[in-house]
């Protein structure tokens, strides 16, 4: 077993990781205060005329947009609707995900047989047209998005907790704590659920990621909210108005971001992916 | 396992698997009757209109009947591959899937196979090769190509090879009246593949990290496998021992294809909208918005049904494949 | 791009209150459904329903003294509407109320606002061009006539004024138009007065073409120089290289050949190529002879037609006035949906000679002529006589190879590629070009691209000034901007507080800059309305010209609510009036 390093961070990608996420959720927090310019004002020059698709320079270090927003603090800004629906729909997919495990993995029978025919036939929905629609009925909104990328992703969680719980059941001190009384809640959620933790944090990494992606593409569709700006929605607007072509400033760094926030929760969830499976160390 | 019990486990199988299509077909129905809004609104002119002609549009789609009635002729309909006339095409909705249906294969299928084929090889090399710069440069390419979004991986081969240098069209499927101007544009398929290579490109970019990944973990835990040792404590050459650990570690790249496979015909309407490709995803998304129900549930249905099968393909497959499972 | 709105149902008002309340229920359920499927989410999402829910109910109730709640403006999910969206909460916010802004697809829209008139506070939709429109009839009706005031139609804005339908109604049966616009300008003015709706720009029809491979566009009313609606610009531009045949490109795909199934303007306004209408608008807007070749109007209820000699099907029969008869009583007796003006105004049609029909009205109808005689075509009898049996209506039929008679024959269409048409030299006006491919291409970006490569040689729907900016730097291009009666607005409902105070309609009326909206949203390329009229300016006959539009200034709009007894707090929140 490879020693646990600080929060199970042992390699040196997995603290770059862990820094760049912290970096990033930092400026989420932070956004208000950083953002030099308000994110969805309109900027004009001292003759009145729109600062439109300015290159970076001068005021604007990242340029401006169609509309002469400043990007940079549309970055700012739109990192917070990015993690946040991230993170929240990891939450939930993991919330639901390892419960929908723990419980058919250990009560097995008729409890299993129905949860992972559950789970089958989530896996059987195609994730990114199903998106489409759920969002397109419930009208676009963070919330919404949030609750579609949940309502489809919690299934791999699921399927992994089901199989290492139901291994883990078997082992001696698991049925030692059964003898000796303890009700099912308690052995699974004190005995069997610490044991997946890093297997709960690796898919919640994953989760992360995957919630991060969705977002991302189904603003680019347009599902976006309207008052808020995100990576994705900025990605949309570029290409709505066909400034894709024109305005690198524009297309690149929403872009950039996206990769490297998914590469930052990647890299921590390698590390958490070495304790899970011990093997992979060797 | 006895031939008769294999039989019987294969045949369970196929029960849970139909099972679980009609769940999802009820619920794919399910949804659409709740969609707010009567799709007869999407067909009917600016202005007014007669409530007889509502009424008769409306018996016409047999939208009044009871909803159990709807919803067992739906299912009798499912049996026969009857999908009902598509609101706004006004033709079988099949005819209006098929046609966008070959033009996602045609893009799907040669990304799925060079992910696929890519993927095994790349991620056997990378596995087999611990520490080291190419370790390295593998991990942080899959690293990489597990985080770029789909559709911006689209816009920027876009931006660099169509915008920037030209080399490629900007989007669609053919050029239509197509006028060669040199004797290569000439050349059978020249135009169509012109406009193939960045959405495959794009798509395979896309694909490659997943049956990547899975390959080089399932290979370094293949390296440390009993056999493995074994192989190479006769003394059999590197390149052979390399591909008997090949063959086992595929097994998992194999399970992934069917989650691939759903996601190669659902998940690329970005790339399809990117590239202005007339495929099923695009059609998915309009038909949803346009409330085009006999087109939206024959496409959802058909991608369902699409992934049902396949996973049971790769269950038969991992059963043919995997000694534990075949000999035990 | 444009709503096809929806039907006619004969509900009283109390059941469309109950059909709000299913509406709801289903909405409900949908959530729990979905939730559902994850499990533990079902109280979040169910929170998430009834949030919704009262947040409606709070916005319908004024209590005397109260804070105002927040105002729901719904609209499309349109780029040009997203960013209209942003800059109509930033002004209209200083007012001292929130606003909440809703998106949806066009679909969403059509489905809930005019189909089930689930109207929220505001509504914005923009109306192409579309040659019915010009006669100010279309506009004055069907937004505001209250006959209009049920589910699928277009007065979702639930405007109800007695007075003002009298007036409507006298303007659409007067066949003088010199009196009939004196009616046309008493509506314009009543409206004026009622603040129903808030005109935001009549945006321009703007297209690019490639000049160095086209010569001879025709800048035409509403359609430029590229779009299908009146395409003279296809008609007569010739060629200037070897490439005879050109290309063109709109987002959206047609649906469908059979000119009978759709109402959609661009699908049906393209079928029209193939199958021309009996008169047409010249480039300035001009109601001009087309497949008939004059017609009179005998008296208010009768109008005479005469076909245009020498037409012949693409199959080479003859057209006839049998083919015209047998197409109307086609119509009348099938009732398309598309077709729902016909019977409404029409009572019946007889051959009067080889050459002429006359069409019997039901009543004096000032709008005949443009938009019946304008819409309708005609289809050739053994054709259409001769459908395979077992279709549930005629509309159903996909009329796979049109049988037409138009400048442009029916060549392939491809499914979400292209529609490609050849020209009809036997038409009596013969396209210069050798054809015409329309692309349907989904993004801006590829079609903008598509035009720089020279892949495309004019757009066929409208871009805005950054993007006219961008296409006039390539050499080879030129931009065509030409005035439109298509229009942007956003719908008022008269019906819920505090839209339903006129003073509150006011105050919005002077919170909506339109002079930084056309800048912003269509960087220029758009009329600023300098009148409070449905009717373009642009449009001189029926438009009129004396009621200014009341000018973009906050400080008026917060005093028209002063005036009206609303009061602000500690914090800026606007309040009603007291009792």
């Amino acid at each position: 077993m490879p020693e646990r390093g600080f929060l199970g961070f042992t390699t040196l990608s997995g603290r770059v990781g862990l820094g760049l996420f912290l970096a990033f959720c930092l400026i989420a927090l932070a956004a208000p205060a950083l953002a030099p310019l308000d994110p969805l004002a309109i900027n004009y020059d001292a003759s009145g005329g729109m600062q439109r698709m300015r290159p970076p320079g001068g005021d604007f270090p990242l340029g401006t947009n169609y509309y002469g927003r400043d990007i940079l603090s549309q970055i700012i800004a739109g990192s917070r609707v990015s993690i946040g629906v991230g993170l929240l729909s990891a939450l939930i997919i993991v919330f639901i995900g390892a419960n929908v495990g723990l419980f058919a993995g250990y009560f097995r029978g008729w409890v299993d047989a129905l949860l992972m025919r559950l789970t089958d036939i989530a896996f059987g929905i195609p994730f990114f047209p199903f998106a489409v629609l759920l969002v397109a009925l419930l009208e676009p909104s963070i919330w919404n998005m949030v609750l579609t990328i949940s309502c489809l992703l919690w299934r791999s969680v699921a399927r992994v907790v089901r199989s290492q719980a139901l291994s883990l059941r078997e082992r001696p001190y698991i049925r030692a704590a059964q003898v000796a009384g303890a009700s099912d809640l308690r052995v699974m959620y004190v005995h069997i659920l610490p044991n997946l933790m890093p297997m709960v944090l690796l898919y919640t990494a994953i989760g992360i990621a995957y919630a991060v992606l969705s977002e991302a593409s189904l603003s680019f569709l347009g599902f976006g909210d309207p008052s808020l700006v995100s990576w994705g929605s900025m990605l949309y607007d570029a290409y709505v108005t066909g400034s894709i072509s024109r305005a690198w400033w524009w297309t690149v760094p929403p872009g950039l971001c996206i990769t490297l926030f998914v590469i930052s929760v990647f890299l921590m969830a390698r590390d958490w992916e070495l304790i899970a499976n011990p093997r992979l160390a060797r | 396992m006895t031939t008769k019990a294999r039989g019987r486990a294969l045949i369970s199988r196929a029960i849970q698997s139909g099972l679980t299509l009609w769940v999802l077909a009820t619920i794919i129905w399910l949804m659409f009757r709740l969609l707010p809004g009567d799709p007869t609104t999407a067909l009917l002119g600016t202005g007014q209109l007669p409530p007889d002609a509502v009424a008769r549009l409306r018996a016409e789609w047999r939208l009044d009947d009871p909803m159990g009635a709807q919803y067992l002729r739906y299912l009798g309909n499912l049996l026969t591959g009857e999908f009902g006339l598509s609101f706004t095409f006004r033709q079988p909705a099949t005819e209006v899937l098929a046609p966008a249906l070959v033009n996602t294969l045609i893009l799907m299928a040669p990304a799925t196979a060079i992910s696929v084929v890519g993927g095994v090889l790349l991620g056997a090399w990378l596995g087999w090769r611990r520490g080291g710069a190419a370790e390295f440069g593998g991990a942080l390419l899959v690293l990489v190509l597990r985080s770029l979004p789909a559709f911006w991986i689209g816009i920027v081969l876009l931006m660099a090879f169509s915008y920037s240098l030209g080399w490629f069209p900007i989007g669609g499927i053919r050029t239509p009246a197509f006028f060669p101007e040199t004797w290569w544009e000439e050349l059978p398929g020249f135009d169509f593949l012109r406009h193939l290579v960045l959405p495959v490109t794009a798509a395979v970019l896309y694909f490659l990290a997943d049956p990547l990944m899975i390959m080089r973990t399932s290979m370094l835990e293949a390296r440390t496998e009993d056999y493995i040792s074994y192989a190479e404590a006769r003394g059999l050459p590197d390149r052979r021992v390399r591909r008997i650990a090949r063959r086992n570690a595929m097994l998992p790249v194999v399970t992934y294809v069917g989650i691939m496979v759903s996601f190669a015909f659902g998940g690329q309407i970005l790339i399809e909208m990117v590239f202005s490709w007339p495929g099923m995803g695009r059609l998915m998304v309009e038909s949803v918005t346009q409330r085009d129900y006999p087109v939206a549930q024959a496409a959802f249905l058909l991608m369902a049904a699409i992934v049902v099968v396949v996973n049971f393909l790769v269950d038969l497959l991992y059963a043919l494949l995997d000694p534990r499972i075949r000999d035990a | 791009m444009t709503p096809a709105a929806g039907r006619n149902r004969t509900n009283s008002n109390g059941s469309e209150d109950r059909d709000a309340i299913m509406t709801y229920s289903r909405r409900s359920f949908l959530h729990a459904l979905t939730a559902g499927m994850g499990g533990a989410a079902v109280p979040a999402s169910t929170l998430l329903a009834l949030e919704g829910a009262l947040t409606r109910a709070a916005a319908q109730q004024a209590a005397p003294n109260g804070p105002v709640p927040p105002i729901t403006f719904f609209a499309p999910n349109w780029p040009d509407y997203i960013e209209i969206s942003r800059l109509i909460a930033n002004t209209w916010s200083q007012l001292g109320v929130e606003v909440d802004l809703k998106q949806g697809t066009a679909q969403t829209l059509m489905a809930e606002v005019i189909g089930e008139h689930n109207t929220p506070h505001a509504v914005g939709v923009s109306w192409g061009g579309a040659p019915d429109r010009i006669d100010p009839d279309y506009f004055l009706t069907e937004f505001f006539n209250s006959r209009r005031k049920i589910k699928g139609g277009l007065n979702y804005g639930n405007y109800d004024n007695a007075d003002y339908d009298a007036v409507n109604d006298a303007q659409r049966a007067e066949m003088d138009p010199e009196t009939r616009r004196e009616l046309v300008w008493k509506c314009q003015e009543m409206l004026a007065a009622d603040n129903p709706i808030l005109v935001l720009t009549f945006r321009n029809a703007t297209q690019p073409y490639n000049k160095a491979r086209w010569e001879g566009v025709v800048p035409t009313l509403a359609s430029g120089v590229g779009m299908s609606y009146i395409p003279w610009t296809y008609y007569k531009m010739k060629p200037l290289t070897s490439r005879k045949v050109a290309r063109t490109a709109n987002f959206t795909e047609i649906v469908t050949l059979n000119p009978f199934a759709t109402p959609e303007i661009f699908n049906a306004t393209l079928l029209r190529w193939i199958y021309p209408t009996f008169v047409t608008r010249g480039p300035n807007g001009d109601v001009e002879p087309w497949a008939a070749e004059s017609w009179s109007v005998v008296d208010p209820t009768t109008v005479d037609v005469k076909l245009r000699p020498g037409m012949v099907f693409d199959d080479g029969a003859p057209v006839t006035v049998e083919d015209v008869k047998f197409t109307f009583d086609f119509i009348m007796e099938w009732k398309f949906p598309a077709f729902a003006r016909v019977p409404e105004v029409v009572e019946s049609l007889e051959i009067v000679d080889p050459a002429t029909v006359r069409f019997k009205l039901k009543q004096p109808s000032a709008s005949f002529v443009p938009n019946v005689l304008g819409f309708c075509f005609v289809a050739p009898r053994h054709v259409w006589q001769a459908l395979p049996e077992g279709l549930a209506s005629p509309a159903d039929w996909p009329n796979e190879a049109p049988v037409g008679y138009g400048g442009f024959k029916f060549i392939e269409w491809r499914k979400g590629e292209y529609l490609q048409l050849e020209t009809n030299k036997h038409f009596f006006l013969p396209p210069a070009v050798d054809g015409v491919i329309w692309l349907f291409v989904p993004n801006i970006e590829n079609q903008l691209a598509m035009m720089e490569s020279g892949a495309l040689d004019m757009l066929g729907w409208n871009i805005d000034g950054e993007q006219a900016k961008r296409m006039a730097e390539h050499p080879d291009l030129e931009v065509v901007s030409v005035p439109s009666h298509g229009m942007h607005e956003i719908r008022l409902n008269m019906d819920m507080a505090p839209i339903s105070d006129p003073a509150f309609r006011m105050a919005l009326q002077h919170a909506t800059d339109r002079k930084e909206l056309v800048e912003v949203v269509f960087s220029g390329l758009g009329a600023v309305p300098a009148t409070n009229t449905v009717i373009t300016g642009a449009n001189e006959f029926w438009s009129n010209p004396n009621l200014p539009m009341p000018d973009f200034s906050i400080e008026k709009a917060r005093q028209a609510l002063a005036d009206a007894g609303y009061t602000w707090d500690a914090e800026g929140r606007l309040h009603y009036p007291a009792g």
